[in-house]
């Protein structure tokens, strides 16, 4: 399995968006060290066979006012697995940072969410930061309404993967901007 | 028994010559010791006013070597006891009850016992060893209490008499101790009856090695700097659901890291955990919660919640939520936030009249309400009272 890490600093006023999808097993380390740094991290995992994946995110917020926003989306299918580690720390004096954590995941077949972990460290009051995460399958009611219109049962999955997949891909697609 | 009754003479070389026993000839327990002295210990004895005399060394010598020494108000159940087989020491303690047991207030109503086994002393360290003895092996017995009486003597003398009564209802124990059932793991909540003060000591606050626990008067503790809670719930039926639900408030110099686990083993079942901390005065919160899925536990639905509420810049919160799923055919959501009390929320409630602390605590009420409501009404008056005790003096 290969691995590949990446170390980031991101300056003061810098706004970078780190858009990838996930192939292997990924690392990122970002440290928030500049006042109204700001960092997008968006991912896109898409798992077959028995491909192993995972990726794991460590943002530290040191300086006032940055913000952080992890978005990573993921469809597995087949055997594959996928573990997502997740870490937002804010160091005190990070006054107003802002940090938001999300994980989502579809799972078919036999796939399987290995370790999923959004955890937050917060030791400075003055802050907004929240996570998130869901694992589970397409909506059974969205599927039902898209049934009712017509659709076959594949057709309506599809549908509703390419919807939770698109935003992901949108965003890798128009890069680093 | 020699330890309820019996006592020891010693001659001048501090050699321990004979023992008594200080039972009456009407008593029922005469005729049990009388045999048990033939066949057990092959010694003469003989009757000596309301007691038995045995002139014989070897035994006494044998019951100071068994850790059995000291007086009437001085004598102790030696450690030995405590590490006997469970039968032994029910023995032991059918022993001591011929002794200074007796019985109080026996009915019998609707096919049931009724009443009490009393245990009466003078001596309440005896007493206490032996509630540690009796929880040991899965009696619950009540708390001691104490009675001073008065008994008139000759000469207008007046002599005090301090006892104390170890009691034990006898329903239910009776037969826990008939059928020998095992110790009942669960875990059983009491209702405080009621507080008495006993004036100001020292307290002390002992701590072990890392995270191990121990036991101190017969109730198993952990160490109080962090406090760790994980209740889990195996799902393990199909259809079953568990809530867990968490709540942690740490003060200054507290560590309180709480969470739960649920393991979903069964398909079609589901779960909630909600938590909710507060920080305060420099404590810190941890959520730690595992959720798990294994493989053909298919329909499961799983919502977890953790929140938290920083009061203070010197507090922390961290949260970490792990989630392993194996079964693709589930639900699963996870959603946390972490915030402090709005500063606007804080100034509408005291542009209201209200002080910071009092505006504070109703913001910090309001947080944990989800939880509160789940609770009996009693509790959660208590609860909101306790915080509201923490809160003061927090602020400013």
């Amino acid at each position: 399995m290969q691995s590949s890490k990446l170390k980031l600093e991101i300056q003061r006023d810098q706004k970078k968006v780190i858009p990838f999808e996930i192939s292997e097993s990924k690392r990122l380390d970002v440290v928030l060290a500049g006042e109204n740094a700001e960092v997008e991290i968006v991912g896109l995992v898409l798992g077959k066979l028995d491909e192993e994946k995972s990726f794991e995110a460590y943002i530290t917020h040191v300086a006032p006012n940055t913000k952080s926003n992890v978005n990573v989306r993921g469809v597995l299918r087949g055997k594959s697995k996928f573990d997502f580690r997740g870490n937002v720390r804010i160091e005190k004096g990070a006054k107003g940072a802002d940090a938001y954590l999300r994980s989502d995941v579809l799972l078919f077949d036999d796939a399987k969410m290995g370790d999923d972990t959004p955890a937050l460290e917060i030791l400075e009051p003055d802050v907004k930061a929240g996570h998130a995460a869901t694992i589970g399958r397409v909506d059974e009611q969205m599927l039902f309404y898209l049934m009712s219109r017509g659709l076959s049962r594949k057709q309506a999955e599809e549908l509703l993967i390419e919807g939770f997949v698109n935003p992901i891909k949108e965003r890798l697609k128009r890069g680093a901007k | 028994m020699y330890l309820g009754d019996g006592c020891m003479d010693r001659s001048a070389g501090s050699v321990a010559r004979r023992i008594y026993f200080a039972v009456p000839p009407k008593d029922r327990a005469r005729k049990k010791l009388e045999r048990l002295l033939k066949t057990v210990f092959n010694v003469k004895y003989a009757p000596k006013g309301i007691s038995l005399t045995i002139n014989s060394t070897v035994l006494s010598k044998l019951f100071l070597d068994l850790g059995f020494a000291g007086t009437a108000k001085t004598k102790k159940i030696p450690n030995w006891v405590f590490n006997l087989p469970r039968n032994q020491k029910l023995a032991f303690i059918e022993g001591y009850f011929d002794a200074d047991g007796y019985l109080r207030r026996t009915m019998k109503k609707d096919g049931k016992q009724y009443g009490q086994i009393v245990f009466a002393s003078a001596n309440k360290n005896l007493l206490e060893d032996l509630k540690l003895l009796m929880i040991s092996v899965g009696i619950d017995p009540l708390k001691i209490s104490t009675y001073v009486k008065e008994r008139k003597l000759y000469k207008e003398r007046l002599k005090e008499y301090t006892s104390h009564y170890l009691s034990m209802n006898i329903r239910g124990n009776l037969e826990r101790i008939r059928d020998k059932k095992e110790f009942d793991s669960t875990i059983r909540f009491v209702r405080v009856r009621s507080i008495e003060p006993i004036g100001k000591s020292r307290v002390y606050d002992i701590e072990v090695d890392k995270t191990a626990n121990f036991i101190a008067n017969g109730v198993v503790v952990h160490n109080s700097k962090i406090t760790m809670k994980y209740p889990s719930c195996y799902l393990a039926g199909r259809g079953a659901r568990g809530e867990i639900l968490s709540l942690a408030l740490a003060n200054r110099g507290q560590h309180q890291d709480v969470g739960g686990k649920l393991m979903f083993l069964a398909p079609d079942t589901s779960g909630e955990i909600i938590s909710k901390s507060v920080s305060v005065n420099g404590g810190r919160t941890s959520y730690r919660g595992l959720v798990k899925c294994i493989k053909g536990a298919k329909g499961v639905k799983c919502n977890v919640r953790c929140d938290a509420l920083i009061l203070d810049e010197a507090s922390r919160s961290d949260t970490y939520p792990t989630m392993q799923v194996d079964e693709p055919d589930i639900t699963m959501g996870h959603e946390a936030s972490v915030s402090k009390i709005g500063e606007e929320q804080l100034f509408y409630l005291m542009s209201r009249g209200l002080s910071e602390v009092e505006a504070t605590s109703l913001i910090v009420n309001g947080f944990i309400e989800p939880i509160v409501k789940e609770l009996p009404l009693e509790y959660a008056v208590e609860l909101n009272r306790l915080i509201q005790l923490n809160m003061e003096g927090s602020v400013g």
